[in-house]
């Protein structure tokens, strides 16, 4: 019987002293859960979320209790945004050194009281009844913690002006500190520049032809022809088309070439070109296309024509969309032209100065 | 000798004493319950409560028990007492506001299982509450009385679903109370007026009246108890990875920073996540948050451009005044613009980011909550859109999100007089969760 009064006793002063070692705790965790609020529409908007890099901090709630206020704490944790959990300060944060509290709405006057630390910042203000209402509040330059991952702040409202006491309301915020995206590409040299005899669009690939026959040439009349030339760059000082070539010969027959702009004249034994449009006789066009190029000076004379070797007949000074060029060629011999197969290669050439 | 003998006859007297009063102790509870003497004790009695909180109104009390004796039962009464379950015993306090509630009480669930296990063949269905009923005592009785055999379960519950048809329970939480069932073949009115558990108030059911045909009885100990309040805080959550991955593997295994768009020329559009000649690496972010109000993705970035390259003006390709001379790639500026453009044409020098392929990575309670904003949208159309130096939403949710990815692409063509050098630009990205 007294075995058994013992044993009944030593059970009910564990289970006292268990249930006693469970409730201690758990009053220790919750002292104020059960009294404080939640702060709603929580949010902390970041201006920048590299790692230790400088960020302006905004914080936004909405006030909860109408209370009087005298101070908030706002601290930032890398553990929990819990206020039972104890509170590791994120590394490579420190709000005492550059940060400041810069702007504040809904519930106002309130400035950083010295108690703040490293992580975590007090704000205080003459106690005064709070209205519930959004509030926001702007920290810059807040260094932002070094290394990436997730971080918490943990806030709360106070009736002491210290951030001391009784929490009256409380909320909790995850953040995230990220790595950046690097996005790159790479834009090379670009000189477009073809010839043909046509060209019908503004694509190189469309260009056909390479020659030109005159026919028979006449003392009455003027044997003429077209080319073509698509020009652009990317070179930021443009391009230079070079015309190189001989005149037309046969043997050591020479038609001569026009030194400089000249009319054409039938009966004179002349050969020239130049990129316009012209009336005598009839031939050629414009340049065309968005592009800045154009035809030089000397070989952009309605019905006068040249032919120099080395000539630079179109340029553009700075980079350029496409431009269309059509180079027109005009022959015409005098009586005493010896006769002959004549003949000529020209060659133009691009230069794009990037 | 004589001696001797006086002090066997003290020890026998002594022991003959011992003997007695065993007898008596044996014999003076049945002697107590002399009111009882014809009754059974039902067995297998029990009443189960629907809440034990003390004070607890409107609280159905499930009876049930086991028949004891084979006859007509026609009445049943229940007493509660505060402090005895035991039928006949005159302590039976009532102080603790225990109310049968008579005015509002319901019957229901009246059935039973007979004693060869028909379930529903047993007990009476017509169990009425009698006016006789008071706060501490319910009387109940039966227009059809049953017959029941020893064995039979009686079943049925005081109290009913609705609102304020059940029992009042008695004050003190974590204290015991008791009912005492008696079954009686029929029910004589029997006002109490000089029974051992009369209260004195004239009016009282006088259960243990010998008047009254007792077939079975039995007590109940129940208790009332209290609530248990537990508490648990689920902290804020938000993670947010970003990282790059090939486009072809969902944002599985991020790794990496960058995205190469290869080399640009006005034959196409390069995209990250197919032309690009160096890799297909797309940008890829990860999100998961318990914020009930969402979560917000932002960008931030410069125009692409090379070095450290002063745009001429703006960048807005859209608004046609656009350089294609500088050294800034020109942007869809469907997002800023608010309208959606035809997006990038290749040749016309131009830039954008877009969203695609909005999935998850693995796990449980996967949530499929995160959206695109139109104007990067590229799996609707081919939409690319870029705003420089402003914190720009592009992906969002509205409610939870769990391990949901995105897959971030960028597209970029040149114009031909798209001036050469390496373009490039960081974007840093902002989740914004609201809890």
């Amino acid at each position: 019987m007294v075995d058994a009064m013992r044993n009944l006793a030593y059970r009910l002063t564990t289970t006292l002293v268990v249930s006693l070692l469970i409730a201690t705790p758990l009053q220790v965790l919750w002292p104020q859960s059960a009294e404080a609020a939640d702060f709603t529409s929580r949010r902390l908007d970041l201006s920048d979320t590299r790692a230790a890099t400088p960020s302006d901090h905004t914080l936004s709630f909405n006030w909860i209790s109408a209370l009087p206020v005298g101070s908030m704490t706002i601290e930032y944790c890398s553990t929990s945004p819990l206020f039972v959990v104890a509170c590791v300060p994120p590394i490579g944060m420190d709000l005492t050194s550059g940060a400041a509290f810069s702007s504040e709405s809904g519930e106002t006057g309130f400035s950083v009281h010295p108690s703040t630390t490293a992580n975590m910042w007090v704000l205080t203000r003459p106690a005064a009844a709070v209205t519930p209402q959004p509030g926001s509040y702007l920290f810059t330059n807040v260094d932002n913690p070094t290394t990436e991952g997730s971080y918490y702040v943990r806030f709360a409202s106070y009736a002491s002006t210290d951030g001391t006491g009784s929490r009256i309301d409380e909320g909790g915020i995850a953040f995230s500190i990220n790595t950046p995206l690097d996005i790159g590409a790479f834009v090379p040299p670009v000189l477009l520049f073809c010839l043909g005899t046509s060209i019908p669009t503004n694509s190189c690939s469309s260009a056909v032809g390479s020659s030109i026959d005159f026919g028979e040439f006449s003392t009455s009349s003027t044997a003429q022809g077209t080319t073509q030339m698509l020009a652009a760059t990317n070179g930021v000082g443009g391009y230079n088309i070079t015309l190189t070539g001989t005149t037309m010969t046969s043997g050591n027959n020479v038609i001569p070439g026009l030194a400089s702009p000249t009319t054409s004249q039938q009966g004179v034994s002349q050969f020239g070109t130049n990129l316009v449009d012209n009336s005598v006789p009839n031939i050629g066009a414009n340049s065309s296309g968005s592009g800045s190029g154009s035809p030089t000076a000397d070989y952009n004379n309605v019905n006068q024509f040249k032919f120099v070797d080395g000539d630079i007949v179109a340029s553009s000074p700075i980079s350029t969309d496409i431009n269309r060029y059509t180079s027109s060629y005009i022959v015409n011999i005098s009586e005493d032209q010896n006769p002959g197969v004549y003949a000529t290669t020209l060659t133009y050439v691009a230069f794009a100065n990037f | 000798m004589s001696y001797q003998f006086a002090a066997l006859q003290k020890r026998a007297l002594l022991v003959w004493i011992a003997v007695a009063s065993l007898l008596l102790a044996t014999v003076l509870p049945l002697l107590a319950s002399s009111n009882t003497a014809n009754a059974a004790q039902i067995t297998s009695r029990a009443v189960h409560i629907s809440d034990s909180v003390a004070g607890a109104t409107d609280v159905e009390y499930e009876v049930e028990f086991v028949v004891a004796t084979t006859g007509v039962v026609g009445a049943l009464a229940i007493q509660y007492c505060d402090d005895s379950p035991i039928v006949g015993d005159s302590t039976c306090a009532d102080a603790r506001s225990f109310d049968w509630a008579e005015g509002t009480l319901v019957l229901s669930n009246q059935n039973g299982t007979n004693s060869t296990g028909t379930v529903g063949d047993a007990g009476v269905t017509d169990w009425v509450v009698d006016d006789s009923t008071d706060t501490n005592g319910l009387v109940l009785t039966s227009a059809t009385a049953a017959s029941l055999t020893a064995g039979d379960i009686v079943t049925f519950t005081i109290g009913g679903a609705g609102v304020a048809d059940g029992v009042t329970n008695p004050t003190g939480s974590n204290t015991a109370f008791y009912l005492r069932t008696h079954t009686y073949t029929a029910l004589t009115s029997v006002p109490c007026t000089t029974g051992a558990t009369c209260d004195g108030a004239g009016t009282d059911f006088d259960f243990d009246n010998a008047s009254l045909n007792n077939v079975d009885d039995g007590g109940v100990a129940l208790s009332t108890a209290s609530q248990l309040t537990i508490n648990a805080r689920v902290q804020e959550v938000l993670t947010f990875t970003v990282g790059t991955d090939a486009a072809a593997d969902d944002c599985a295994a991020l790794a990496g920073d960058t995205i190469d768009l290869g080399v640009l020329d006005t034959a196409g559009i390069n995209r990250a996540s197919t032309d690009p000649s160096t890799d297909t690496n797309v940008g890829c972010g990860e999100v998961t948050t318990n914020a009930a109000n969402g979560v917000q993705i932002f960008y931030v970035g410069d125009d692409m451009k090379v070095g450290a390259a002063v745009c001429s003006g703006s960048t807005d390709d859209d608004g046609g005044a656009a350089s294609d001379v500088d050294q800034c790639l020109n942007r869809d500026a469907d997002a800023d613009a608010g309208t959606l453009t035809t997006g990038i044409s290749a040749g016309d020098e131009m830039w954008g980011i877009g969203v695609s392929n909005l999935g998850s990575n693995a796990g449980s309670n996967i949530t499929s909550n995160l959206s695109t904003v139109a104007a990067y949208d590229i799996d609707t159309a081919p939409e690319y859109s870029f705003v420089p130096n402003s914190a720009t939403e592009f992906v969002n949710s509205t409610t939870v999100v769990n391990t949901e990815t995105f897959e971030l692409d960028a597209a970029a063509t040149a114009s031909i007089t798209t001036p050469t050098g390496l373009y490039s630009t960081t974007l840093t990205f902002i989740a914004t969760a609201t809890f």
